[in-house]
């Protein structure tokens, strides 16, 4: 019941005419992205996020699900006019859609898609309200060791899935981790794989690199294809239907009501906003032997883009910015319990907010592309010249305007051509995107898990075990089947329970540096064998 | 088909070396755990690896893979993609010389008229929209800077 009043609290913020408005602008554009020929979700998400640069976290966020979510339904109407997915969770609106669209029911087919889409979008929202709270109490629970495995499984699925071979997919995936070293490194600051260029030591803009892979590579595709624009006009299936008035006859509306189970498939809608496109995924598959599937398929959808816009995105890293100054002001005042809860209640409230905003955004798509479809169509006849110029303008725009550098362009373009032939050779470019956004997080939690393990990798096997990261563990390793670990031998279980801090106090200590000083020397003991300013002391200080 | 797939094999053979390499030369542990070249040194031998069974799989008759494969561009549309790469590094160049105005104006008139071939009066219509307007947007709509060329527009 607690969600629901979260949900409550974010649907009163949602509703507000500023986060209403960016939602809506978020739709238009999305719609609009995902109806244009050669632009699908990624691509249309990668290069609007310079949209959302001078917009506040919330707002930014909402408008760029917005965008995700309207180019996911914009891909339908393309669907059933032109039976040409614009991205992987569309393949199966192609079925019947075109079919009822070649009998002159094109706006039918539309309607049941519509409405379909929010009986499913309605579901998944109330199941990511109900399953959510759990699975972040859970998560909470997580220490180094497990981020890590966690991470390892989320790539691995992913490489599992995509690509024609496993080695292919690991390659890349690889190559992504790789990408991920470049720029100074996390702990000691070293320079890794820079070459002594000031640009690279922030690392590869994650944004950059899906420009270039996802938009850019599409126009160099797309200039392949003898006349797109023409090809649509052709193809373009008459939406005045003669039978049944409005978006749903009367006589279609029991026929399809299958259908609408089909297109409101919770898990359908909740995949394409929370994890990979498993299922849309095997359709695309599935319908290969289309030509136009065929066709299509080198974009077709990615998993997880919007988690990874929304992560790569600048006006999270914002956010990010604004919490931390924020809690530095909190900090300055209060002590540090309120300011934990300060800082959870704002997050509360952005979270609960995009939740939100995901049901309004529904509704409004409902309300938008019912009276609005003849427009869209005619929004097909753009030619793709023009598009294309858009799609680079806009692509260079985003990646200058991340942090001001030209050498930001260079790297997208290069990019570009590299997806270009990753495309052609059908190598898969979501493991490296995916290892590119996660690369650092595997790095840390490795590294860290290392550290707090005094360098033992059988750590990460057995960490269920250990009890000194994050609770009780016991439970949860009898209650998942895993064996118990090792009994540990005495020398390991003395540097084991060393905590970190000990080893960096030890470290501090020994440092060259610091020989002859006051630090480096050991304290004088006193009785009980604790050293007075020793501040790991675990017991307490005599005095 | 087998061909181009060993090709890339090679290049991500030289591309895990290259980075096992460069993550040797840095330490790989501290005293304060797993140094800046650790992940590198097992990223770089682990693709070289992974790159090196790719080669074979691509080489040994047994696994080659079979069929025609077109990595290079259609014969009739090399030359409107080659343009476009092209015009790639000539922008880069030129956005520090002649600003993002100029620069858009030069490359959406570049690749309307001789790539897209539509007609001189759309094709400037649009470069103009997508220079000048979209640099309008940005800069005094939406406060995002863009580059000035030495001429100051």
């Amino acid at each position: 019941m607690e969600s629901f009043g979260l949900l409550g609290m974010g649907l009163a913020n949602a509703l507000t005419p500023t986060n209403l408005l960016f939602a809506l602008i978020g739709c238009t554009l999305g719609m609009l992205v995902g109806v244009l020929p050669g632009v699908g979700p990624t691509a249309g998400i990668a290069v609007l996020i310079p949209l959302t640069f001078k917009l506040d976290a919330t707002g930014a966020i909402i408008m760029l699900a917005a965008i995700y979510y309207g180019a996911m339904y914009g891909g339908t109407i393309t669907s059933v006019l032109l039976n040409t997915p614009g991205e992987a969770a569309s393949v199966v609106t192609t079925f019947d859609g075109y079919q009822m669209a070649r009998q002159g029911r094109g706006g039918v087919a539309l309607g049941i898609a519509a409405i379909g889409s929010f009986i499913g979008g309605t579901i998944a929202t109330f199941g990511l309200v109900l399953v959510a709270p759990p699975l972040a109490r859970f998560a909470l629970s997580f220490g180094p060791a497990e981020q890590f495995a966690l991470l390892i499984l989320g790539l691995s699925t992913l490489i599992g899935l995509t690509g024609r071979s496993v080695v292919t997919g690991m390659i890349m995936g690889l190559s992504g981790l790789m990408l991920g070293l470049v720029g100074l490194d996390p702990v000691t600051g070293a320079p890794r794989l820079t070459f002594g260029i000031p640009d690279l030591f922030d690392g590869v803009e994650f944004v950059t690199v899906v420009m270039g892979l996802f938009g850019f590579s599409e126009i160099l595709i797309n200039l392949e294809q003898p006349g797109p624009q023409d090809l649509r006009n052709e193809d373009l299936v008459a939406v005045a239907e003669p039978r049944g008035v409005g978006p749903l006859g009367r006589v279609d509306r029991a026929r399809h009501w299958a259908r609408f189970h089909a297109r409101a498939d919770p898990g359908h809608q909740l995949g394409d906003r929370v994890v990979p496109v498993v299922r849309g995924r095997a359709a695309l598959h599935q319908a290969a032997a289309r030509d136009r599937c065929d066709r299509r398929r080198g974009r077709a959808g990615d998993g997880q883009q919007l988690v990874h816009k929304c992560r790569a995105d600048p006006a999270v890293h914002a956010w990010a910015a604004k919490l931390a100054g924020r809690s530095r002001s909190w900090r300055g005042r209060s002590s540090s319990t309120a300011w934990c809860r300060a800082r959870c209640s704002f997050a509360a409230e952005v979270v609960w907010t995009i939740i939100a905003s995901l049901y309004v955004g529904n509704v409004m798509l409902l309300i938008m592309n019912l009276p609005l479809l003849g427009l869209w169509v005619s929004v097909l006849k753009i030619r793709y010249p023009i598009l294309m110029v858009l799609i680079l303008i806009f692509s260079i725009v985003g990646s200058y305007s991340l942090s001001g550098s030209i050498f930001d362009v260079g790297v997208m373009f290069a990019f570009g051509v590299l997806g270009y032939f990753f495309k052609k050779l059908d190598l898969p470019m979501a493991p490296l995107v995916l290892a590119l956004v996660l690369g650092p997080l595997i790095e840390r939690a490795l590294r860290t898990s290392l550290e707090i393990s005094a360098r033992q990798p059988g750590h990460l096997l057995h960490q269920p075990d250990r009890g000194d990261v994050a609770g009780p563990r016991r439970d949860r390793t009898a209650r998942l089947g895993l064996p118990d670990a090792p009994v540990p031998t005495p020398g390991r279980r003395r540097r084991a329970s060393r905590s970190l801090t000990d080893r960096l106090t030890a470290c501090f200590r020994r440092s060259p540096y610091l020989r002859g000083t006051s630090l480096s020397r050991p304290q004088p003991r006193i009785r009980g064998g604790q050293s007075p300013i020793d501040p790991y002391s675990r017991s307490p200080r005599r005095p | 088909m087998a061909r181009a797939y060993q090709i890339v094999s090679v290049g991500f053979v030289l591309l895990g070396l290259f980075v096992l390499w460069q993550s040797i030369q840095l330490r790989y542990f501290s005293r304060l755990g797993p140094g800046p070249g650790f992940f590198g040194v097992w990223l770089g031998g682990l693709v070289a690896a992974l790159a090196v069974i790719l080669l074979l799989q691509n080489t040994l008759p047994r696994w080659r893979p079979s069929g025609p494969l077109e990595v290079l561009p259609p014969r009739e549309a090399r030359a409107p993609v080659a343009m476009t790469v092209a015009s790639l590094p000539a922008t880069v160049l030129l956005l520090p010389l002649l600003g993002f105005r100029l620069t858009a104006l030069g490359l959406c008139l570049f690749l309307l008229l001789a790539v897209g071939r539509q007609p001189w009066w759309l094709s400037g219509v649009v470069a103009l929209g997508c220079s000048f307007g979209i640099h309008y947007v940005f800069t005094a709509l939406l406060g995002v800077v863009l580059p000035t060329g030495a001429i100051g527009i």
